[in-house]
């Protein structure tokens, strides 16, 4: 752990994520001349790929990231469990079986500007937040444990479902949907940005506020209400809130795994356990990965994009257990 | 005193959170109508002119067309699936199915982009780039003629789009006018996958009651052996044994052809001699890469499994 975590996050990750905002467009197979940036509302091709495609992805990435690595540190916070993300709870199961169940019943609407893709990610993710809530209220115990377990029942429910319409699907059904699935950022634009935003500023504004009960919540729950906190009605409020701005990142960029659980763990083991510094620089870490891995996604190949999802798993995972190592080894070594 | 204090400090954060967050729902919301009036003043693709000089075709069966309709000088970019003619390999791949290079699109300053139905996805995002787009359907035979006569008067090749479409109507007239009414109709398994390294025919995933293969089996008089729901079915042996098909037409790729060759693969099918297939050895195998694509030339498909029933 950095000896001053507020430094950590003011100098080295802020900077970090506005020169990843700022360099990031640039890179890709075609190069626009640098006077795009006066241009942003020409017709011309460096116009339209530089604001029209690159911009847009890039700010798509970073907010899908802070937002994911958010969702990671508050469920791994108000469940006291390392393993804890938007995807081992079901939230992206929901609306992943959302999408499917779009695409095999052909559901092909808008409402107030949300795609039906969206929408039905959105109450996908929406209907097993209400489920996991429901079991954990029918067993009479809202205790993380059995909110966690119902979450993971409910995840691989979905999932199964997931598979049999896919069986049942067509070709073109099971490659579209095996496509979402794997997460995707390349349909950025203005729209999905503003699309995402609110869900991603609320998950945000919600967790900065309420730094301190996180904290209370993560250590236990007993302490939490010596203190004066509502325990159990502070972590549905978090669950829900985060539940849904996971919703909303899904409904655009699919099931982007591995951001909810690393991107918490690295900074924790960096800036400590204080929800006061550890949501700030998740957050902006989160945003700075996600970003790297989709430029990467974008850029490694001329013929395909390669799914950023695996990026995320390939770059992330080795990077987090070396971490891991380093930290086992050092503290062997002041032992 | 205090405390009442400190609960009405409380209640006014909590106030001002639901403000904020009330704000920027309805302000992305607004903002978002807003850009959607605007893009709806500009005139859309569809409107613009339509002398394209420089085409994208984004599935095989689509390329394919563009070639025979010997347009392929102005076409300039295909899908990573698109390896037919040979000639493709020259092109600029642009992406896959469902994936799209936007910026490998706009590089190539396109006029039009040649797409599936089912791409409804990319030809939206394309449409909102200002690139024309053509759908074409190519779930059914009908679907594929008619495409030819649709590029045809699009891409300004009426005569040739016409002539073909003649010939494959007419090709398509004899072979179904072959299979007549004989009154019994020959039951046909089409297997579209297997395991071909199992010394039997493992994991057989046949073709079920849509898409293609569905509709050759009835043109040519035959009917589907399976007759589930599932468009795809995995069956096992029993269930082989349950459907007993009185033909098996198998699609093999080329490369496992190569490999595994004819005998090895009539071989893995006598495991399952129970078969009225297997035993009247009715097992007809088809590996050429034109029968792997529902494009202009699935008559050449259409022709064998009709040759198939007429056995």
């Amino acid at each position: 752990m950095v000896k001053s975590p507020r430094h950590f996050i003011y100098f080295v990750l802020l900077p970090l994520a506005a020169v990843t905002l700022l360099v990031m467009p640039w890179l890709g197979e075609y190069r626009p001349a640098w006077d795009v940036v006066f241009k942003p509302t020409g017709d011309g091709l460096d116009t339209m790929i530089f604001w029209k495609i690159r911009v847009p992805r890039v700010l798509l990435a970073m907010l899908a990231g802070m937002g994911l690595s958010l969702g990671g540190v508050v469920f791994q916070a108000i469940f006291r469990n390392p393993l804890a993300t938007p995807f081992t709870l079901g939230v992206a199961g929901g609306a992943s079986l959302g999408v499917t169940l779009a695409i095999f019943l052909g559901l092909n609407l808008t409402i107030l500007g949300i795609s039906g893709l969206s929408l039905a990610a959105l109450l996908g993710a929406m209907g097993s937040i209400t489920v996991v809530y429901g079991i954990a209220r029918a067993t009479g115990n809202i205790s993380p444990n059995t909110m966690l377990l119902a979450g993971v029942a409910i995840s691989f429910f979905f999932s199964s479902l997931i598979l049999l319409l896919q069986y049942l699907g067509d070709m073109s059904d099971s490659f579209r949907i095996l496509h979402w699935l794997m997460g995707d950022l390349s349909r950025a634009s203005l729209d999905t940005l503003l699309q995402i935003f609110p869900f991603v500023a609320s998950g945000a504004l919600i967790t900065g506020f309420l730094h301190r009960e996180l904290n209370l919540l993560s250590i236990n729950d007993d302490l939490a209400a010596s203190c004066g906190l509502r325990v159990e009605r502070m972590r549905i409020i978090l669950f829900i809130a985060v539940s849904l701005m996971i919703a909303g990142i899904v409904t655009v960029c699919g099931p982007i795994g591995f951001v909810g659980i690393m991107a918490p763990h690295i900074c924790r083991l960096i800036v400590g356990a204080n929800h006061r510094n550890l949501v700030p620089a998740s957050i902006l870490f989160g945003g700075v990965f996600l970003t790297l891995c989709d430029t990467l996604a974008r850029t490694i190949s001329t013929s395909a994009e390669v799914p950023v999802g695996i990026i995320t798993a390939i770059l992330g995972g080795p990077f987090f257990l070396w971490l891991l190592f380093r930290k086992s080894r050092n503290a062997e070594t002041y032992r | 005193m205090n405390n009442t204090r400190s609960h009405t400090l409380q209640r006014s954060r909590f106030v001002l959170l639901a403000i904020a967050i009330a704000t920027a729902f309805f302000g992305c919301y607004a903002a978002r109508q807003w850009m959607e009036a605007c893009a709806s003043e500009k005139p859309t693709a569809s409107e613009q002119a339509t002398d394209y000089q420089r085409i994208i075709g984004l599935s095989p069966s689509i390329v394919e067309i563009i070639y025979q309709l010997e347009l392929d000088d102005k076409l300039v970019g295909v899908s990573r699936f698109c390896n037919y003619p040979p000639e493709t390999k020259d092109k600029k791949v642009v992406g896959g199915y469902v994936d799209l290079d936007y910026e490998a699109v706009l590089a190539l300053e396109p006029d039009c982009v040649i797409l599936l139905e089912e791409q409804r996805a990319l030809s939206e995002k394309l449409g909102t780039m200002g690139i024309h787009t053509i759908s074409l359907d190519h779930t059914s035979t009908q679907g594929v003629i008619e495409s030819i006569s649709i590029l045809g008067k699009a891409l300004h090749r009426e005569a040739l789009a016409n002539h073909i479409v003649e010939t494959m109507r007419a090709r398509v007239n004899i072979l179904t006018h072959q299979a007549g009414d004989s009154g019994i109709k020959p039951r046909i398994l089409v297997c579209i996958e297997r395991d071909t390294n199992s010394a039997f025919p493992d994991r057989v995933i046949a073709a079920g009651n849509k898409g293609v293969h569905q509709e050759y089996i009835n043109m040519v008089g035959g009917e589907n052996a399976y007759q589930g729901p599932v468009a795809y079915p995995l069956l096992s042996r029993e269930k082989l044994i349950h459907l007993n098909p009185d033909i098996i037409i198998e699609l093999i790729r080329e490369d496992v052809w190569q490999e595994k060759g004819r005998d090895t693969l009539e071989k893995q099918w006598q495991a399952y001699n129970e078969l009225k297939a297997v035993k009247n050895k009715r097992i007809i195998f088809l590996h050429e890469h034109k029968h792997m694509i529902p494009g202009p030339r699935f008559i050449d498909t259409l022709e064998i499994f009709a040759q198939a029933v007429s056995k």
